[in-house]
């Protein structure tokens, strides 16, 4: 899996990215930073979004899939964690310590709420969907590096 | 310690990430540090 960092809350930095990855030893892991949205603009593109940057989303590729152009291929499957501002507006405070931060916000996901998972829910949908992405691939050697 | 490499150039180091382990599914995840 490839854990990209990306600033998003005043808070974030390399700093706190490297932190982050510190937390987790798994050679299946690459950790990536993305303070300038670079990703964020590329995977929102790729899904159609048209105002915001991606975060809190994964996308599952089946083996095989090749990134040929400066646009990021298609995923098979994709998940994410967003919610609407009306609700992120409520729960800030009480998560972060201040609502400061939800200027950063678009006025609304446009992430399809059919797609959104947390928690339990969210590893369940992304195991089933490195699973059904290694079986249309009968070659693949596994989830090794998933 | 994982290495956390810079994106702030270009996304190519991600690219050969991805294009290097194309014999296994991945996942691309992007999440806030904090």
């Amino acid at each position: 899996m490839a854990w990209t960092f990306i600033d998003m809350v005043p808070t974030d930095s390399l700093t706190t990215a490297e932190g982050a990855a510190a937390r987790v030893n798994d050679f299946r892991l690459a950790a990536f930073h993305d303070p300038k949205h670079l990703l964020g603009q590329a995977m929102a593109r790729r899904l159609g979004w048209k105002a915001h940057v991606a975060w809190d989303t994964y996308f599952v590729y089946r083996p095989g899939t090749l990134w040929t152009t400066t646009e990021m291929p298609a995923p098979d499957e994709w998940f994410h964690q967003l919610k609407d501002r009306e609700v992120w507006e409520q729960i800030a405070e009480a998560e972060l310590g201040t609502a400061d931060w939800t200027d950063a916000l678009a006025e609304k996901s446009e992430a399809d709420p059919d797609r959104f998972r947390t928690g339990a829910d969210l590893l369940d949908a992304l195991t089933n969907a490195l699973k059904d992405a290694s079986a249309a691939w009968p070659t693949a050697t596994g989830v090794g590096y998933g | 310690m994982m290495r956390v490499r810079a994106l702030a150039g270009g996304l190519d180091v991600l690219r050969q990430w991805f294009n290097d382990k194309s014999a296994h599914p991945r996942i691309l995840a992007i999440q806030s540090p904090t």
